[in-house]
């Protein structure tokens, strides 16, 4: 037993050395400054909760939670349980599945920011391909200003489910793979049909994968800027701003923006912010997914 | 011959309910075929993109191949800029970081849901605390961290980001796995005096390869494609890798709409073949495997 100990003080040690050191650390660093005014020059000048009754009042910051929770909904309502049945039938014997399985998971291998200029460049609303393709088939009348004010959210929305459904189709499929077939053996005996197997077999025991993967998709899809960034920089008038693409802009600000100054101390205040919303939602889910599971 | 077939099939299954299952499996096939073709269309188009000049881009329909290639295109990106070095930068930062991060959260997993030692739900929590922590508010405490290393611009400092970073994700996808390991084998490895070292190495790691599969992919894909650190971090070309350096061509060509996609098309090409040659060990490697009880 003794010997176990050692043994997992010495697995863990060098994971934990690295994530305190360039996870936790980082972390105190901007916790310690969110309760400072500093602009990344000069001296910091503590002003208790003075960032976080700015919080309070700053529209910007909560118009972009609004956004980020339409957006994580929309692209998670969508890419679930497409990659889930996408799994479920490609786990099965079926001429050209590995293609199909390839095909999928394609778009998950690109870089967000580079397809966002292809996407960009797909979906101008003047001389876009997709407008083209509609109006030579005579689909729309009109170009659709696909970047504008009114199709802006549904376009990143669009974006973000084709990058993400091969992802999730392919941790479902590992999942379902670690179900023994033994189950399924057991339970053809017992006379059961395909649809019973999904229900009986196949759902349940996916359930502690299908946690995790789940768990992973709500805290990736809240985090998620990258393609907005580059698509539409948050605009137009905010619509499509999330809140990690509102806290860049704050540590990074970018000349001809409105807020054009380096804001370390608030930026610091509205990241705290914004990972304990990441981290309520989280848990919040993970109460009710274990709940769920209990009832099985 | 379908008939008899069908007849002598044990469970009787008529030949109507086969028609209606070869017309499920039509419209079943239709889908996905839609699907494949809506995730590939993308890419098609970047590809025939990269390989017009201005007019073609502008005058000819978006799928309609160039009266001739112009593979001129990709010539001139790559003898403008310094694409190779990015490439190796790449590969460098890449395949270091993935080997690692997977080898540590195996450690870590391991060691949290099969040893039994105090802290080991408080290090769990900690994992998880870094799940939650965003990557912007770190960038410039692990910039001055850095700086004080003399680690800014080096490899090094994306690397060890990198590990850092991607631990805790990994290690969520391989508890979930971990959790549904038969604890049989390891007993009975026990039993036969098998030391700990030996248990991971040569039984719990290759029960657990589809699973690493899996994360290496989502880490390759990660910090090939990771910008932000790279941006921040690396200041010299010559330590740049291939997003950030093609960020700058971008930029370079903004009225040659050829070189854009041409540009796009090598930054994503690299990444675009190894999948083209593994997809089959990729995608099915990951899928079948191991880990069944």
């Amino acid at each position: 037993m003794k010997l176990k100990k050692v043994h997992a003080y010495v697995f863990v040690f060098p994971s934990l050395f690295l994530t305190l050191v360039f996870g936790i650390y980082p972390l105190l660093w901007a916790l310690r400054y969110m309760f400072y005014d500093y602009q990344g020059f000069g001296t910091p000048v503590f002003i208790g909760l003075g960032n976080f009754t700015r919080i309070l009042r700053d529209h910007q910051f909560w118009s972009s939670v609004g956004n980020t929770g339409i957006y994580a909904l929309g692209k998670l309502l969508v890419t679930l349980p497409m990659s889930l049945v996408l799994a479920i039938i490609l786990n099965r014997k079926l001429k050209g599945r590995s293609l199909l399985r390839a095909i999928y998971y394609l778009p998950t291998i690109f870089s967000a920011s580079v397809m966002a200029i292809v996407f960009f460049i797909i979906f101008n609303s003047y001389n876009g391909i997709l407008n083209q393709l509609l109006l030579k088939y005579h689909l729309v009348s009109a170009p659709i200003n696909w970047l504008g004010a009114d199709y802006a959210m549904l376009t990143t929305i669009i974006i973000a489910i084709w990058g993400a459904i091969g992802n999730y189709m392919l941790l479902f499929l590992a999942g379902l793979q670690g179900i023994p077939n033994d189950l399924y053996e057991a339970a053809s005996l017992d006379g059961a049909n395909e649809f019973q197997k999904l229900k009986y077999v196949t759902i349940p025991m996916l359930g502690p994968v299908m946690q995790m993967i789940i768990m992973l998709a709500i805290t990736i899809s809240l985090k998620g800027y990258e393609s907005i960034m580059v698509l539409t920089a948050g605009g137009p008038y905010g619509k499509t701003e999330v809140m990690y693409l509102y806290l860049f802009k704050l540590l990074f600000p970018v000349s001809g923006e409105t807020q054009g100054i380096q804001q370390l101390g608030y930026g610091s205040a509205v990241g705290f912010t914004t990972a304990l919303i990441v981290g309520g939602v989280t848990l919040i889910y993970f109460r009710i997914s274990k709940k769920l599971n209990d009832v099985y | 011959m379908k008939t008899q077939a069908a007849a002598s099939y044990p469970l009787g299954v008529s030949t109507r309910g086969k028609m209606l299952t070869r017309v499920g499996y039509a419209a079943l096939y239709t889908l996905l075929i839609i699907l494949a073709v809506t995730q590939l269309l993308p890419l098609l188009w970047l590809m025939l993109f990269s390989l017009k000049n201005n007019q073609e881009v502008f005058n000819l329909p978006p799928f309609a191949l160039p009266s001739q290639p112009h593979w001129e295109n990709y010539m001139n990106v790559w003898t403008s800029g310094n694409i190779g070095r990015y490439f190796f930068n790449s590969v460098l930062v890449t395949v270091i970081s993935v080997v690692l991060t997977v080898l540590l959260a195996s450690f870590v997993t391991f060691a949290i849901t099969r040893m039994r030692w105090k802290g080991s739900q408080l290090v769990l929590g900690l994992f998880m605390v870094g799940l939650m922590i965003p990557v912007h508010s770190t960038l410039i405490p692990l910039f001055s961290m850095f700086l004080k290393l003399h680690l800014t611009d080096t490899p090094l400092s994306i690397i060890l980001s990198y590990v850092a970073f991607n631990l805790p994700t990994t290690m969520m996808i391989l508890l979930g796995f971990y959790y549904a390991l038969p604890r049989e084998v390891e007993e009975a490895s026990v039993m036969d005096g098998c030391s700990v070292n030996r248990m991971f190495f040569r039984i719990v790691l290759p029960m657990t390869t589809p699973v690493m599969a899996t994360t290496s992919i989502i880490n390759m894909i990660y910090n090939w494609n990771e910008f932000i650190f790279v941006n921040t971090f690396i200041s010299s070309d010559e330590n740049k890798t291939l997003t950030v350096g093609v960020q700058n061509f971008i930029g370079q060509y903004t009225t040659d709409w050829g070189a854009i996609g041409a540009t796009l098309m090598i930054s994503i090409l690299p990444i675009l073949l190894v999948f083209l040659i593994m997809s089959d060990r990729i995608v099915e490697g990951i899928a079948a495997g191991s880990v069944k009880g």
